[in-house]
Formats: C-alpha cells, structure tokens, sequence
C-alpha cells in the first residue's frame, strides 16, 4: 500500500504535522512529522506536499542498518539509530527528521494518521508495487 | 413532491421556532423560493441554499426529493 | 499551565534587550489569553498619555491558550497597542501561522517597547531572540519583505512584517503575514513602523504541554468530523465570505460609492462566484483549519497583474462597491497593492471613496492631487493608495485617515467621512440596519463589524412578512423600516460571544458560520488546559474584558464619551437614494435612543461611561477606583 496526496486540495493547514507528531510519539508539536507541508507562495500559489513514498534510500544508506523494510514500509529501529542523520540527508522527498539531537530518526510508518485527520481530504491510499531499494 | 430544508443556525438564531428540520408536501414542479414562501421563510433571510454541496439559485427548479441546507444571515471577515 | 507555552517575552528596542518570563498565572487565570492578555496589559502596563506612535506605546502579541493544538481553527493571534486612530483601546486579529510558531516556539505574548535605533527584524528562534539590522529591507512592501526574509531566513519561519504604508505611520497600516494575511485594522502597521521594526520573524520546533493529551486527539478527530458534516462545510468553504455578496445587496446593506448608498448594481461581478470562476487557484487557510476561507488566485487588469490571497467580502465591499470597481480583477488587484503597500483593505478603500467624494465636490482639486481622480477607476484607487502610503503631497492628510482629513479639509466633508472614533466604517450600511448601527457606534476599536454583528437580526425585523410576498410575487425588494428599540441586549451578547473567540486565540467561523456547536469548545478547552469552564464563565471573562477596554479608552482619551459614539452626518440626514433601502435612514433621535438603551443595559451612564459599580460587579474594583480618581 502506499500513501498518496492530492496537492491541490492542500489548504496548508498542517493538520496532518500535529497528527503524525500525537500517532507517533504521543506529542503536540509539528516538529516530529514524517511528512512536509511547503507552501509555494506568491507564486505558483498553492500547497505542496512531501510524503514518504517508501523508496528505502535512507536504508541504502544507514551506516548502522538500523532502517529496515518490514511488509512494504521501511521502518527506523530506535534501538539501532545513532542519530548520525545520514538519511536525513539523502532522503529525496526531505521527509525523514531528526528534531532532537538525542532521539532517533523519524520516518513514515504508514500510520494513516494524516488520512484519519486530514479535513480537506488530501491522502488516499493506493495499491503499489514493492519498490526496490532506493527506486 | 417532497422537499426536505435544512435551516441552519444563522437562520434559526433570526427565525426563533424554525425547527432544524422541515419536511414539505407540495405539488412540482416549485422554485426554492416558492418552497421557502410555503415554508413561512422570508427568502430575504436565506444567504444560500445548497443542495449535493453546491450552492443554488432561489429561482432553481426543484423535484422530488430535493434535500436543501438553508444558510442564515452570517458576517463576512 | 497546560495548553500554554508558558514564557512570556519582554523585548525593549530602545536597549535590544530580550527578558523572558513565566506567563504570569493571575493574568492566565483572570484574563485566560489573547484579546484578555492585551485589554488587561495595555490597562496596567501602557504609561497613561504615551503617544501611540511614540517608544513608550507597547506593541503586545497574544496567542490563546487553544492557539497552536490540534482542533479547528487554532490558528488566531491577537494584537493590541494605544490605537493610532484615536488613543484609545486598539486590537486587531489575525489568522495564518503566526501565532502557533510563537508558541512553538516557547512564547505566549510578546511585549514590544521602545524604538530601535535602525530599521530592524526580531528574530525568535525556537528559546533564541535576536534583533538584527534589517535597512536593505525597509522600503520593500509587505509581501515582498516577507519571501525575501524567508529567502534569508529558511522557508520555515513565519512572518510578521509591515510594508511602506508601516513605516510611514500611515494610521491605517496593517501588519502582514503569509502572504495575505494581515492583522488589518486600527494602525498597528504603523506602531511597529514608529518602533522601527520592519519584521518579525518565528520558527518553533518544541512542543506543547496539554492536559489529556489523548483525550484532546479523539476529540480532534470527533470535532472535524463533525464540521465536515455541516452542509456549509461544502456549501461555504469555496467562496468564503464573499459568498455573502449578494445577498448584502439584496438586503440594502452593501457600501457603494462613498457609503452614499446601500446598493451595487454591478454586485454581480464582484461576488464569491467571480472570486472562484476568475480568480481563485487555492483554498489557502490557517493553521488547522477545516474550512480555509483563504481564497488565493491570481487577478490581470490593465494596470497589471498580481498574486493575490482574497478579496475576501471586506474587500469587495470597501474596495468594489465603495469605489464602484466593476470587474472582480480590478478588485482583487486593488487588493494587492493595499496588501503590498501594508494598508488595511477596509481603511485604504474608505479613505479613498471620501477622497474621491471630496474631488466631485470640488473641496480637493486637480492641482491639490497631480491628477484627476474619480469613482469606478482603478488608477485613481491605484494613485491615492500609493500616495497614501508613501504620505506625498495630499496623502499626508489622507494618511490620517477620514476623520482627521475631514477636520483639514472641512466644508462639510466630516458629514461624509465614514467613521467611528477615527476608524472608518467596514463593510455593511446601516441606515435602515438599527443593530448593526448600534454595533458599530459601541464597538470598542471603532467603526468595526468583528465584534457584534447583528444585521441578520435587523432584515429578519425589516423584511416584508411572508404573507406579503407571497401576495407581492416573492421577490419582496423594498425593505420596509427595522423597528428601533430593543436592539440593545442582542448587541451586548454578541460583544461578548465574538470577541471570545479571540480571547481563546482560534477562529469564530466554524461556530459562526458553521454552527459547530459551542459544547465542543469547552471540552476542547478542559481538555487543554485542564481547566474546567462553562461557556458561560467564559463569557463572562468577555464581558469583563468588554468593561476594561472601555475603561481604557476613557482613561486615554480626553472626553471620552457618548461623543464619540455617534456616526457621520450622513446617516441621519441624506436618506438611502436607490436599492432596497431606498428613502431609509435613521434620525438622530432614533441613534440617540440607540445609545441610551445600550448604555443602560451596559450599566454605563448617559455618557457612555462605565459606573463604578458596573465594573465592581465584573471585577474591575482596580480600574472603577483609577478612573473614579482621574
């Protein structure tokens, strides 16, 4: 399964930011999201919005393996991770964090949070093929 | 034909004892703003009516089993 | 203190000098946040006398302590200052992002005093506060300052900034944030001009204490799915506010022309249909937001083409029907450049309707402006805001707004300067709207509709009974005289119950416009902060901060009183000439009654002044001695 947005029908309201941070991490900051809301202003105008597609880069390129893909989604180990940020800076979408120093790396999970809360339905879910690592 | 109006809170807070409900019985084909007049709603105080989540005209046609949300008097920003 | 950030940050820029301290607990427990926070501290920390654009005027930012969390519409600031209008009691609302960043970023209310020595940017980073230089950027408009310093700054941070109508003083400057936003109206643009302070700049990244946090996200989840549900979340959300357009029109309220008149033949192409046909590209919101009213398009006239968030219905209203603009292009391209300049939409379109009245009259030429200038033309609108802005020539006496103008120009132009207190009247006409009267003659920052908002009261009083339309055809086009009296307590409910919302730091529309019910607000409050209040205590916090700012004005406004409660001579001498209110107006003795109704429910004397026992029962025994002893 993977996750899709519609970017047209983004009004920024960041909703989905919140949700991911109360789903994940059971905090009320927009900080620990695993997804990212850029807002394309003046021009063109609108909202657009980066999601994790699953691609498994940030595995490819964990020096301590600590991302490894369980059932289609590649999940971060927290006992694994030394917040080295490696990932963080090779994820092409920009959608893997490290808001604290101390804490481990934060990626999409596949939650659905941001599906269940998203006012302006923007996500969907969609059947996809299994990527290779790094597609 | 039976219509069925939605009056909301804007209209009700204008209107005291507009139930939230109102289900009519009259012949088609009518305009809304026939249905409101026989509805005892002064289409004046109605700012929009919305049928499928789309806004219509008050001189649109209606047929059976029209469901209408009824907009009150509200402010703009 | 859950549910708030829990800092409240003091910055001195005479001295660049930060000073972060707890949020005070007797100010979260008797004021709760927002609009509270800036009646409460503008009464005990504003020097008396201080010249509001001078270093002694505080600039205070206040979110509420619902800003920033997950649930509708939670991204509202609060903004206050001594009023540049009139030296009184000022505040302005704003929605966006800006205030949720605050938070994240540790602060609940910012408290800016003095001046800088140099044009500068504040800048608030997560605990770090700094005050930069910013002279390349003075000069830039709001819009542009704003992607510069993003450019600058990263994307990420959120914006406050002023543009060149700010840091003129003009005394209708806005202040500007994401790209078409502002907080519009009282001159608090030209506050943070007078303080040198070109911008502010927020990135937060903590996060925020709550009370039941699981709680809070089930009931989140609960209150948007139940706003989705309401027939206007579809019905509403596309064109927002100026989906009310026509119907103003159709009940004989819409300002055309320099308020001469309550009807616009033209209002067709100008309502929320147009916005969304010709202009719109993105429904663009605030910070959790389900229904964003934000409608962000892109407009081309003649004179150019613009991004531009809105109009939104104020502007239709003062800058389409005031000014008889004809196309929803020219419209929104005034927009712009109000937007761009920094100057609030509802003041630039007023003050450029009387402007452009006092030119047909003769009582302001060719050869005072540089050029003609006439209604229905976008150059003159375009020419006279600019020149407002950069305060040239006439526009230095236009930039003073309607009423200071009037008193220049004379000659019977103060009949038609459009305003309350120095604040020039928003977008409803109400010579035959008695509530609406009312509630712009005692709204608290001057000629202004965000407070009560009763006109649907009024046309449910005036218009026809259903039995006559029905026998007249249904169209029922002339309204019939509102009945005057008993206005009063309708006006005072809705005083308190608007302004609550700004007291709470989220967004009025959803209950509003949307009937999202008024139970899911105290939950959402208790389960924030932990504090168990009713709707109706918490209204009656409104109510208090309703006594206060009063209080304050007749404290810092020399003969404060019923005076400066009453509307231009127009409003009760020139009868409505065309439109559904043809030949309405209400006399002096029918506002006068208005007011005496008013002040006696208020517990007010016949002056309009609070009697100390009115404030003693509110709580206010502080403030009833201080004036008693004035």
């Amino acid at each position: 399964m993977e996750l899709f947005a519609d970017h047209n029908l983004c009004s920024g309201c960041r909703a989905c930011l919140l949700a991911c941070g109360l789903e994940n991490f059971g905090e009320m900051t927009p900080a620990k999201a695993a997804l990212k809301i850029q807002a394309l202003f003046p021009a063109p105008g609108r909202y657009r919005v980066q999601l994790c597609d699953q691609c498994g880069r940030c595995a490819e390129v964990c020096p301590v393996e600590a991302i490894t893909r369980e059932e289609g989604v590649w999940l971060v180990d927290p006992e694994e991770c030394t917040s080295c940020g490696t990932c963080v800076a090779e994820c092409p979408h920009g959608v893997i964090t490290l808001p604290r120093e101390d804490e481990p790396a934060i990626k999409c999970t596949l939650c659905g949070a941001c599906v269940e809360i998203c006012p302006r339905d923007v996500f969907s879910w969609r059947e996809g093929p299994l990527k290779e690592m790094g597609q | 034909m039976r219509i069925t109006l939605h009056p909301d809170g804007n209209l009700r807070a204008v209107l005291t004892g507009l139930p939230p409900l109102i289900k009519l019985d009259l012949p088609g084909p009518a305009s809304v703003r026939e249905v409101l007049l026989r509805a005892g709603i002064n289409p004046l105080l109605v700012v929009a009516v919305i049928r499928d989540g789309r806004t219509i005209d008050k001189d649109s046609l209606l047929s059976d089993g029209a469901d209408l949300g009824l907009v009150g008097p509200l402010s703009g920003g | 203190m859950k549910g708030y950030a829990g800092k409240l940050l003091r910055f001195d820029l005479s001295k660049g000098r930060a000073q972060v301290q707890p949020l005070p607990e007797e100010l979260v427990r008797d004021y709760i946040g927002g609009r509270g926070f800036v009646a409460k501290l503008l009464w005990d920390e504003l020097p008396s006398g201080a010249d509001p654009l001078g270093p002694e005027n505080l600039l205070i930012i206040a979110t509420g302590p619902l800003s920033g969390h997950l649930l509708p519409a939670s991204g509202k600031t609060h903004f206050g200052a001594k009023s540049p209008v009139n030296g009184g009691y000022a505040d302005a609302n704003m929605g966006g992002h800006f205030g949720p960043a605050l938070k994240y970023a540790g602060f609940d209310l910012v408290i800016l005093t003095g001046r800088a020595a140099e044009p500068s940017l504040l800048v608030i980073d997560d605990g770090k506060v700094e005050l930069r230089p910013a002279g390349d950027r003075w000069g830039m408009g709001a819009l542009e300052a704003e992607e510069r310093l993003k450019d600058d700054l990263g994307r990420e941070f959120e914006l406050l900034t002023i543009g060149p109508a700010g840091e003129r003083k003009v005394r209708f400057a806005c202040l500007s944030h994401d790209f078409g936003r502002q907080a519009g109206r009282c001159g608090l643009g030209a506050v943070l001009g007078s303080k040198n302070l070109k911008a502010l700049a927020v990135r937060g990244t903590g996060s925020l204490q709550v009370h039941d946090l699981k709680g809070l996200y089930a009931k989140a989840k609960v209150a948007y799915a139940k706003i989705k549900a309401k027939p206007g979340f579809k019905g509403w959300t596309p064109e927002g506010t100026a989906g009310i357009t026509d119907w103003v029109n159709q009940v004989g309220a819409f300002p055309t022309r320099n308020f001469q008149t309550s009807f616009f033949p033209g209002h067709r192409a100008i309502n929320g249909r147009a916005v969304v046909e010709r202009l719109k590209l993105t429904d663009k919101g605030c910070f959790c937001c389900p229904t964003p009213c934000g409608k962000y398009g892109h407009t081309r006239t003649s004179l150019g083409e613009a991004f531009v968030e809105g109009p939104e219905y104020e502007s239709i209203a003062l800058l389409g029907g005031n000014l008889e603009l004809k196309t929803i292009e020219e419209v929104g391209y005034a927009n712009f450049l109000c937007d761009q300049l920094g100057l609030d939409t509802i003041s630039a379109g007023a003050v450029a309707s009387f402007a452009m009245e006092c030119f047909e009259k003769g009582l302001i030429t060719e050869k005072d402006l540089g050029r003609k200038i006439a209604f229905g033309s976008l150059s003159s609108a375009a020419f006279l805001f600019d020149l407002m802005a950069r305060r040239e020539g006439l526009g230095d006496l236009l930039a003073e707004g309607v009423k200071i103008a009037a008193e220049r120009i004379g000659r019977g132009s103060a009949g038609f300067a459009i305003q309350v207190k120095g604040l020039e009247w928003s977008g409803y006409e109400c010579r035959n709207a008695p509530g609406m009267m009312l509630s712009y003659l005692t709204a608290d920052v001057g000629a202004h509709h965000n407070r009560s908002w009763a006109l649907g009261q009024d046309v449910a009083g005036s218009a026809a009974s259903v039995h006559d339309l029905i026998t007249a055809g249904g169209k029922g086009e002339r309204m019939a005289k509102a009945k005057v009296g008993g206005q009063a307590a309708k006006v005072i409910e809705l005083q308190h119950l608007r302004p609550l919302f700004d007291i709470l730091g989220i967004c009025r529309l959803q209950y509003m416009e949307l009937g999202f019910e008024v139970v899911h607000y105290e939950d959402l409050f208790g389960l924030v902060t932990g504090r168990k209040m009713s709707w109706e205590e918490l209204l009656k916090v409104s109510e208090k901060v309703w006594h206060l700012t009063r209080a304050f004005s007749v404290r810092e406004v020399p003969g404060f009183g019923r005076a400066h409660d009453l509307p231009p001579a127009r409003f009760f001498t020139e009868p409505v000439p065309t439109g559904p209110n043809q030949g309405h107006l209400l006399k002096r003795a029918e506002l006068e009654r208005l007011l005496d109704e008013y002040y006696a429910a208020r517990g007010w004397d016949e002056n309009g002044l609070p009697e100390p026992k009115t404030l003693e029962k509110v709580g206010l025994e502080d403030v009833a001695a201080a004036l008693e002893s004035a």
